[in-house]
């Protein structure tokens, strides 16, 4: 009986010198606490700024700023007549090039973005409340013994935090704008959802999100830092949303909703807002003017961010990387995969600035072209890119350019992706080009070509002048009188300025051009070369597009989330 | 101190049990009965009753026929043997071929059936847990006996662990008697089951010609040129065939054991050697630079039994394995080397020679870069060495001195796993035509070390008190037990596993006739909130030995009849996997808020610099509880004239509380993810086993059948409400494929001249439509094909039914045996299998399926418009031909053999002398014959239909006892 009993005894102390006593009280309460829990959260300062940064991360996309993989990995310049992909179209793209865009069709990439834009209106109401006491959570998380550097470090502390808290208004309302440019009217969220909360909130109109999206700038514009890169203590925070870049969005958010297809009567005052809105920005003191660096250089590497470029609004910056070379660079260059091929449509929009050439139809032209695009018989990637059959970039070959173009806007040039090479990508959200287009096109709508009345120091052609002024001093003058005829020319030059930007696809929706245009094949041109080393362009469809009107001059929501609202969300018309 | 907390314990453990009274018995404790199948233990967890008085559905099947399926795995070696389990088989990668088990097929969602995952079958070996992975590198030779828990019954005691039914393991053990020594070994070789082989360049241009014009309007616009075609087809054009470079025909397999085995009144033990090697199917030599994929492993096991003072029983078991796995160095991230065969099924022949040019250098292009032959032998090889070592340690006391039948066991088991890498690479760079072509650079083989890839550790400790007593009519078999389990790895699970099990059995049976048993779990773990960690999970069942009653006992036809039936609840704490994804956690401790990053944001005015994002990873839910099963079985063991044997079993398994992604959640939460206990299904179906054994004269002969049958119903399934009932998983099978239903193709005369098809069709809205692609009915009427139109097309992957035949016959010193096993009720998705089905796409492929293609150019002398078994074909994305429909789905219905053996036992005056008591050579083959439709029409195996084969081994083999 001891025996036994002393066994017992041996065995179980065994058991329990290796943790195995079940009767430890805690022995249930194993966790993974890897990840941040509330616990950990409380007590640590820096996540005003991690909660805070939340609300921007929706701008990126695996490291590189959303516009370069928007849409099947790329631009979505495919989407629209700027370009078409190369090799197999993927489904995403399909959906919009065959105008098969539905709500029980919707690209993933789309419906991400649905996503994605509500998880930044989460993170940023998300903020609003988590840093109400943002002073009293700074103050009792700081080590109090460290002096007056401590102090510096708070009051730098404080002054970002606040900011955070304006710059949460901000980018929600750009969010916000996001839907609707896409969605028309959608459900206006302002407070944290929890699970147990309604979330069947009704759909707001186009017109209701404009103005919820001016009035949040507004109020909250001067509670945001007033522009990153003249602030001596602060630049290292640029790339945050300022009041100069909360104006230049109440810029375009105005601009659209003065456009034909929000504003079908044509109601004038929408168009003065817009001007005004435009003006804001362009005497608002914040120093802007055009870059004189060229072109092509400002949309490489990191030179629109650089805090003394005098061009950028906003810019989304990213590390080093090479997916939109190995996406965009030619088939035949080792590494590339071709991408998304400039259409003829556009490069045939350049203008020429000198003679036409018979034997190369892109000399003398718009020195924007060669900044854009890639052509035939030109230099790229090290080597000249002949197109012709039996040249390094033989259409027939698969897999190449459907068009005869390659992308160069955006894309950095000598990459050696055989060694992994990387270069610097740069998203411009908002730039003074833009703004003086926006500003060019509000004021005619508003005031004719020439008019301008008391506080406004360009007219519509002053403004289109500086732009074009820029590009080259030989283009040729602007000759339109009419509003409708300088209407055309500044749709024109938006396309021509803006290329690539992820613009064009929306101005043809706005401008209600989308069911003309891209109900148009896309051009491209298959390369033969002469015998004096010459080569001749022979313009051809190289795809078609469907455009469904009017249904498509917005996204469809998708099935599921009509489904799910309970009735709540209606459709829009068309799907 | 300690000692002090440890004696509170025992004894809150003993007062718990308060029926210390009734208890127990333990290990092959045999009722008095007459029949001699029926004395058989049947393996249970805490102890074993005889078949008679069994009240549980339990499948059983000895060492010896595992090894008659030729594997080193021994998850493949269950076909056909298991009423109740649906065995698959997978790739035949060598450490990369486990098979999918399912125990009653699929109760819960998900359909993954092997390590992780919902619907998981749980592994026990020797009453302590393991997992899958443990199961797999078993040599059969360690093994008395695999039994398969079914019903509430057999898995009553298993709480959280039991859902899904369990895989329950005895090792072998010392037998009282003259010392024994075994040697089996067996060598051979193996082959592909099957290997689908794409087009040759010439059929491959001829097809893409087509393609390309189809492409272009259907205006006959060639790619290839009759010089290239002729070229192709006289030889002097590039015409590789892949799998030819990458392959062997066969390669060599062998494994072996030693087992010794003996004891006495005192000490008994039971020891096992064992080694297997197995060759991959590549054709690369092993050296230094290069590797074949090899798997070698050695196991030992060491069984071990004491009796001392009278009073004490102990039992000691250590179980080690090093298994060493080699593989050329192009793998995946988990080392598996599938993604050659993608590049194999994908590559053409005509892409490029292996070589380019008169060269040495590798060909490769942006599109093909991996050279298949270059991949086996440019790139050196990769290896890891996995150990594992599970350490049983048992003591049970007799307290026979307190009331007769009173037993106390205590047991400790410890369970480590531990994997490391070791790697020779290099690299090489691609040529084509003279150009290097991609990122690649040649770089000279390196050697990395040795380094830590996973480890885990596994320590269960269970203190049992047991009570077996029969007085007069009365029999009773009881057991209270205690399980703690704690699991920690930082592999696959890169946390802590805790649980708790308080669980008992009792077994009563009253004159031999009437059996009634009770069997509870109170399951505590730690992946939900305090105060929601314990269930309750009772069972009850009954059996009436009818063949005991006065009437039947003379009875010449009827040697036994029982019928039993169970209830019981039953649960799956299993959140793993789950197809829940919040990374990392596998979907455990959902019940606490945690904040994950959400990316970094770039801020600078020189240079970016990084700041990190926080977000909620989900949205915490507090009431996150273990699934529930109520499971429900009738059975029935009879035999007949003592020589057929019949099983038959019928449950119902109704699941609630899955848990489930809340699908109904609007996109407006802002990517927040909900998950609760939602899910409902329900599973019923039947087993049946038949065996009949006679012999006349010389010949014995024995003959069996087994067949099981599982359907399933998904009653709720939280998804987003579709369109129209039709469109529903709900209701439906788990895993129907939902999709269009294909009418064949559209003709020319479908179209109007601009391209448009006529009035009156439905539009399909998946890009604009051609005479040859597929055309799809419009199920809601709208005129418009889409989405809403789809509905069930098929079956879901995984048989319905499963069934077997084998038979046995000796004569003589021969002996002949043969398995055949088969399934049904199941659908593929050919149109998953990538190159292998959708000819063109993505630079892909063409087989010979594509070659049924619509095409229409009479100036070429084609039309095959009235023939057609494959959509026109294309070089480009599809999204109209290219998706799930009707078209794409073909059944998955076979019969193989899994394998025939042919042996020779020497007689016993002949060997004796040479102190052998058996001597048996024998020749086996697994796996050498498949008939499927699948297979005769498409050439796809309908089990592996893809990636690396299911193989077929051919072996010989020599089995000899010395005594």
């Amino acid at each position: 009986m001891k025996t036994k009993f002393k066994n017992q005894v041996m065995v179980l102390s065994l058991l329990s010198s290796l943790g195995l006593a079940g009767c430890k009280k805690d022995f249930l309460d194993s966790k993974y606490d890897v990840y941040a829990t509330p616990t950990s959260v409380a007590t640590d300062a820096n996540t005003l700024y991690t909660f805070g940064n939340a609300m921007y991360t929706p701008l990126i996309n695996n490291a590189l700023p959303y516009a370069f993989t928007a849409l099947d990995g790329n631009f979505f310049a495919a989407a629209s007549d700027e370009a078409q992909r190369s090799g197999n179209v993927p489904v995403g793209t399909l959906a919009f090039n065959q105008g098969t865009l539905s709500p029980i069709n919707v690209p993933t990439d789309v419906n991400n973005y649905y996503t994605n834009m509500y998880e930044g209106i989460r993170a940023a109401n998300f903020y609003l409340d988590y840093s109400k006491n943002f002073e009293e959570f700074l103050a009792r998380n700081r080590f109090r013994d460290q002096g007056t550097s401590a102090d510096i470090a708070y009051q730098r502390d404080r002054r970002l935090i606040g900011w955070y808290r304006g710059e949460a208004r901000i980018a929600r309302a750009y969010y916000y704008f996001e839907l609707s440019k896409r969605y028309g009217g959608v459900p206006i969220i302002t407070q944290t959802l929890d699970k147990t909360a309604n979330p069947n909130v009704s759909k707001s109109s186009f017109d209701e999100v404009t103005n919820f999206i001016v009035s949040q700038i507004d109020t909250f514009k001067d509670s945001l830092q007033v522009n990153w890169k003249t602030s001596s203590s602060d630049k290292d925070q640029d790339g945050r949303f300022s009041k100069m870049s909360a104006l230049a969005l109440k810029s375009r958010v105005l601009l659209y909703a003065a456009s034909p297809l929000h504003n079908p009567g044509n109601d004038v005052t929408k168009w003065q807002k817009a001007a005004e809105a435009a003006r804001d920005v362009i005497t608002g003191n914040f120093g802007l003017s055009l870059y004189t660096g060229g072109y092509r250089n400002y949309f490489i590497g990191f030179t629109a961010a650089q805090s003394g470029n005098p061009e950028t609004i906003m810019a989304v910056r990213s590390p080093a990387s090479n997916v939109p070379e190995q996406a965009n660079y030619p088939i035949a260059t080792p590494g590339g995969s071709s991408g998304i091929a400039p259409s003829h449509n556009l490069v045939a929009d350049y203008e020429y600035i000198g003679a036409p050439d018979a034997t190369d139809i892109y000399k003398n032209r718009d020195p924007r072209l060669a900044a854009t695009v890639v052509t035939n018989n030109s230099t790229w990637n090290g080597r000249t890119i002949v197109e012709s059959a039996g040249g390094s970039d033989d259409m027939a070959k698969a897999n190449t350019s459907r068009t005869g173009y390659y992308l160069k806007k955006f894309i950095t040039d000598n990459v050696n992706l055989t060694q992994n090479g990387t270069a610097i990508h740069t998203w411009i959200l908002f730039r003074y080009g833009e703004i003086l287009l926006n500003y060019a096109e509000a004021m005619n709508e508003a005031y004719g070509p020439d008019g301008a009345p008391a506080g406004y120091t360009l007219t519509a052609r002053q403004a289109l002048q500086l732009v074009r002024n820029r590009a080259s001093s030989l283009l040729p003058a602007v000759t339109a009188s009419s509003v409708t005829d300088f209407r055309n020319v500044l749709k024109h030059e938006r396309r021509i300025e803006l290329a690539f930007e992820d613009h064009r696809y929306w101005d043809l929706l706005r401008w209600k051009d989308a069911e003309t245009v891209l109900n148009q094949p896309i051009k491209g041109v298959t390369v033969t070369r002469n015998a004096n080393n010459t080569y001749n362009y022979q313009v051809v469809d190289a795809a078609s597009r469907t455009f469904r009107a009017p249904a498509m001059y917005y996204f469809p929501f998708s099935q599921a989330e009509i489904v799910r609202s309970n009735g709540t969300l209606t459709q829009n018309p068309g799907y | 101190m300690i000692k002090h907390h440890i004696l509170k314990c025992v004894l809150a453990a003993l007062a718990l049990t308060g029926f210390a009274e009734i208890a127990t018995a333990q290990n092959r404790q045999t009722a008095n009965a007459q029949d001699t199948t029926a004395t058989e233990a049947q393996p249970g967890r805490l102890f074993d009753v005889s078949k008679t008085r069994s009240t549980a559905a339990v499948s059983v099947a000895n060492g010896t026929a595992l090894s008659r399926n030729t594997s080193p795995n021994l998850t493949n070696s269950l076909f056909g043997l298991l009423p109740g389990l649906t065995v698959t088989q997978g790739s035949g990668e060598p450490g990369f071929d486990n098979a999918l088990l399912n125990i009653r097929g699929i109760g819960s969602y998900g359909f993954l059936g092997g390590a992780g995952g919902y619907n998981t079958y749980k592994v026990f070996v020797d009453g302590y847990e393991t997992n899958a992975n443990y199961l797999r590198s078993f040599s059969p030779a360690e093994i008395d006996n695999i039994a398969v828990l079914k019903d509430a019954a057999a898995l009553s005691t298993f709480g959280m662990r039991g859902a899904n039914g369990v895989i329950y393991i005895t090792t072998k053990r010392g037998v009282v008697g003259k010392s024994t020594i075994s040697f089996q070994t067996r060598t051979g070789f193996q082959q592909a089951q099957n290997i689908n082989k794409p087009l040759g360049s010439y059929d491959f241009a001829n097809l893409y010609n087509q393609a390309i014009s189809n492409d272009n309007g259907n205006v006959w616009r060639p790619f290839y040129s009759p010089a290239q075609l002729q070229a192709y087809q006289n030889g002097t054009g590039t015409n590789v065939d892949w799998y030819d470079a990458a392959l062997r025909k066969r390669t060599p397999y062998t494994d072996g054991s030693l087992t010794f085995n003996g004891g006495d009144s005192i000490s008994r033990y039971n020891i096992v050697l064992n080694y297997a090697n197995q060759q991959g199917l590549y054709n690369v030599a092993n050296t230094d630079a290069t590797s074949n994929e090899m798997l070698k492993r050695y196991n030992i096991r060491t069984n071990l039994d004491f009796k001392l003072f009278k009073i004490f029983e102990v039992k000691l078991d250590l179980g080690g394995r090093l298994e060493d796995l080699r593989a050329p160095n192009y793998t995946n991230s988990s080392r598996s080397t599938s993604i050659l065969w993608d590049d194999l099924a994908r590559y053409p022949s005509n892409i490029y020679p292996v070589f380019d040019g008169n060269t040495n250098n590798y060909s490769g292009t942006t599109i093909y870069p991996n050279n298949p032959v270059a991949s086996l032998n440019a790139l050196g090889w990769t290896s890891s060495n996995s150990r594992i070592i599970q350490g049983n340690f048992n003591v049970k006391e007799r307290l026979d001195f307190l009331t007769r039948g009173l037993y106390l066991t205590e047991g400790f088991s410890i369970n480590s796993y531990g994997l490391s890498t070791y790697s020779k690479t290099a690299n090489y760079a691609r040529y084509f035509n003279g150009a290097v072509t991609t990122t690649n650079q040649t770089s000279p083989l390196r050697a990395t070390g040795q380094n830590a890839a996973g480890q885990e550790d596994w320590k269960q400790g269970m203190v049992t008190l047991g009570y077996d007593r029969s007085l007069g009519d009365h029999q009773i078999t009881s057991a209270l037990n205690y399980h703690v389990s704690n699991y920690r790895g930082d592999g696959q699970y890169s946390f802590a596993y805790h649980y708790k099990n308080i669980s008992g059995r009792a077994n009563y049976a009253y004159k031999n006739r009437y059996v009634g048993e009770f069997g509870f779990s109170y399951f505590g773990s730690d992946a939900y909130a305090p105060g929601n960690r314990w269930g309750f999970y009772p069972a009850v069942s009954a059996g009436w030995i009818i063949s005991n009653e006065s009437f039947l006992t003379n009875s010449k036809i009827v040697g036994f009849l029982k019928l039993r039936g169970s209830v019981g609840k039953t649960g799956s704490g299993d959140t793993e996997g789950a197809g829940i994804p919040v990374s990392g956690l596998n979907g455990r401790f959902l019940y606490q808020q945690y904040y994950a990053g959400s990316g970094n944001y770039y801020l600078g005015d020189g240079s970016a610099s990084s700041v990190g994002g926080l977000r909620p990873l989900f949205v915490a839910n507090p009431n996150v509880f273990a699934e529930q099963s109520v499971k429900y079985n009738i059975g029935a063991d009879i035999n007949l004239f003592k020589r057929l044997d019949l099983t038959l079993d019928v449950y119902l398994d109704k699941r609630s509380n899955i848990l489930s992604i809340d699908n109904t959640v609007p996109a407006l939460y802002g990517n927040n993810i909900v998950i609760s206990n939602l899910g409902k299904q329900t599973n019923k179906g039947f087993e049946a086993t038949a065996v009949y054994r006679n012999r006349v004269g010389k010949v014995g002969y024995a003959l069996s059948g087994l067949a099981s049958y599982n359907s399933n119903r998904i009653d709720y399934f939280a998804e987003v409400g579709p369109a129209y009932s039709y469109n529903a998983q709900t209701g439906r099978s788990y895993g129907t494929p939902i999709g269009l239903i294909s009418t064949g193709f559209y003709q020319i005369s479908d179209f109007n001249a601009d391209g448009t098809l006529k009035a009156g069709q439905a539009v399909p809205q998946f890009g604009r439509v051609q005479p040859g692609d597929l055309k799809y009915q419009d199920l809601d009427g709208n005129g418009q094909i889409n989405n809403n139109d789809v509905t069930a097309i098929g079956k879901p992957g995984l048989p319905k039914l499963t069934y077997a035949f084998s038979g046995r016959i000796d004569y003589h010193n021969f002996d002949l045996s043969a398995l055949l096993q088969g399934t049904s009720g199941s659908s593929v998705n050919i149109l998953n299998l990538g190159s292998q089905t959708q000819a063109f796409v993505n630079n892909g492929n063409a087989y010979a399926i594509a070659q049924g293609a619509w095409a229409y150019y009479p100036d070429q002398g084609i039309d095959t418009r009235a023939t057609a078994t494959y959509p026109r074909l294309t070089t480009t994305t599809n999204d109209n031909n290219y998706r799930l429909s009707s078209f794409w789905i073909k059944s998955g219905n076979f019969l193989k053999i899994r394998n025939v053996e042919l042996g020779y036992s020497f007689a016993n005056q002949w060997i004796s002398k040479a102190r052998l008591t058996k001597l048996r050579l024998f020749v086996n083959a697994t796996n050498p014959v498949t008939w499927s439709s699948l297979k005769k029409n498409y050439n796809i195996d309908p089990e592996t239909q893809s990636g690396y084969p299911g193989l077929k081994f051919y072996t010989a083999g020599v089995l000899a006892t010395f005594q």
